[in-house]
């Protein structure tokens, strides 16, 4: 039982500064010896203002964790932590060798398929915590830091947890598909989606932006769990094909709902911006106009905020949940034929379609209030769900 | 003609649509020429693509505000620096903001050791 042996030893020691006294017992000798801790990352909020906020521990969710051995490099053992951050490992190893805990950014869970890796190489992030040596300490958390330029890459994987976790709780799909993200320090490439989230935008690389991660997580939503007919590109609030509208709106609504807060944040050096879905009113340019006219992102993200939000700060007679606005996407837009109206493919004509059939035709005049006369959007409602009284 | 179709279809596929992130109603860069007086003018230039009601504009601590703006009208904002440093550049317009920078400053890259965890898959651990 040489653990429990040396745990005695180390509570003897007392430990009060801290420090593991030596325990020549020990050293040397095979045997199995325990480790524990939590494994935290530094974190960085971002503010109205467009900036970043001061640094502050967050707990690693579900982070993959090692421990190896600093002079044979063998991995002693290996596990994913809980949500608290949490592991305990006990190992065959060798008193007194010094070794070191590594977390990594990926995830075996099927419920979160999640790798954050560097692009090019797709090697996984990893970071070491200090070395320790074995069976002489037992308690050893490990602290991401943002100086070790590993930090943005440990909140992209958490982030990204809150959509997976969203996808089981509200689009009820326990094992969504892998999910790659891709991000650097001073790679030029951009922030996009391509199959794979890239978050590469040299001095604003969006590592910390967490609702600009879940805008582009919005994109993988609607590739593994529903439909989209966007052609992508470049897109800045204007007037915009309403199929390219839609799809951006969405993943922006996406951004809203997932932290249950309508404020999308991009920071970057100089300051970025931030953006209130539920409180801004953009229009469509046409109200008597057709259904495929030019229509705003912001137009349809403000929409789907009104539709899903409730509560004491609903400003909109729908009281409604997210939910039932994100459901649309796999339960209606993902496989249903869709109406011979608006855009051929999927846009806000075709959600609209949609969450009528899902929530009925009972909050048709507080829909009509939002979408007709708020936002002047000349919608039929005269979906598959029936025409609004 | 199997090829085009083949073609065709990958075009439509996830990889070929680029789903970027919300930018602000402009093209955005910074300009940099050498003072006659030594040093170096750096200027910001947004050109708007649509019409908006204010233009701002920063670079570092300098701010410059413009009123109504009309699409492909540009807006700029100069400012006299002693060496040609990093420099950032701002334009928010639309509700919006993007960043332009010059001479951005490349990231000391990380020493890392590459490590295979049991399940096969690679890490470039830092430390």
């Amino acid at each position: 039982m040489r653990v429990a042996i040396a745990a005695v030893i180390l509570a003897a020691c007392g430990g009060d500064d801290g420090a593991a006294k030596p325990d020549a017992s020990i050293i040397g000798v095979p045997g199995s010896y325990s480790i524990s801790g939590v494994v935290r990352y530094e974190d960085r909020p971002a503010m109205p203002d467009g900036f970043l906020g001061p640094t502050s521990p967050k707990i690693a969710r579900d982070v993959t964790v090692s421990v190896i051995d600093d002079t044979t490099m063998a991995t002693l053992a290996h596990a994913q932590v809980g949500d608290d951050g949490a592991f305990a490992f006990t190992f065959d190893g060798t008193g007194g060798a010094m070794l070191h805990v590594m977390a990594t950014t990926s995830s075996d869970s099927p419920a979160r398929p999640i790798t954050v890796v560097h692009p090019g190489t797709q090697l996984v992030f990893g970071f070491g915590g200090a070395s320790f040596p074995t069976g002489l300490v037992t308690t050893q958390d490990v602290l991401v830091t943002e100086a070790s330029m590993a930090a943005q890459a440990f909140n992209i994987f958490d982030v990204l947890i809150d959509t997976m976790d969203h996808i089981q709780t509200d689009l009820g799909d326990p094992t969504p598909s892998p999910l790659i993200a891709e991000w650097e320090v001073g790679n030029q490439d951009g922030t996009y989606y391509d199959g794979a989230i890239h978050l590469l935008g040299a001095d604003d690389d969006d590592g910390y932006d967490d609702t600009v991660i879940l805008h582009e997580s919005g994109h993988y939503i609607e590739d593994t769990e529903g439909r989209s007919s966007s052609n992508g590109g470049n897109h800045d609030g204007s007037p915009t094909d309403p199929r390219l509208a839609w799809s951006e709106g969405w993943a922006t609504y996406w951004s809203m709902a997932v932290h249950g807060d309508p404020v999308y944040i991009d920071t970057n050096a100089q300051g970025g911006f931030s953006y209130d879905g539920d409180t801004t009113i953009d229009l469509a340019p046409m109200p008597a106009g057709p259904l495929d006219q030019l229509v705003s992102e912001d137009m349809v993200t403000e929409i789907l905020w009104d539709l899903g939000d409730a509560g004491a700060s609903d400003d909109d007679g729908v009281a409604g949940t997210h939910a039932r606005v994100e459901g649309v996407e796999p339960h209606y837009l993902k496989s249903t034929t869709l109406r011979a109206v608006g855009k051929a493919g999927v846009d806000l004509v075709d959600f609209l379609d949609g969450w009528f059939v899902a929530d009925g035709l009972g909050n048709c005049a507080a829909a009509k209030a939002i979408v007709t006369e708020v936002h002047k959007f000349p919608y039929d409602y005269a979906g598959p769900a029936g025409a609004c009284p | 003609m199997k090829l085009p179709l083949i073609v065709g279809l990958v075009a439509l596929g996830w990889g070929a649509r680029v789903q970027a992130k919300p930018t602000a109603p402009a093209t955005v860069r910074l300009d940099e020429r050498a003072s006659a007086t030594g040093g170096f003018d750096v200027t910001l230039v947004a050109v708007a693509t649509r019409a908006v009601p204010s233009v701002e504009l920063a670079i570092g601590d300098r701010h410059a505000t413009f009123g109504a703006t009309a699409v492909g009208q540009p807006r700029t904002l100069t400012v006299h620096l002693a060496s040609n440093a990093e420099v950032h550049g701002v334009a928010r317009l639309g509700g919006r903001a993007t960043l332009a920078t010059l001479h951005p400053r490349l990231a000391k890259p990380q020493a890392f050791t590459v490590r295979v965890l049991p399940n096969g898959r690679g890490v470039a651990e830092v430390r």
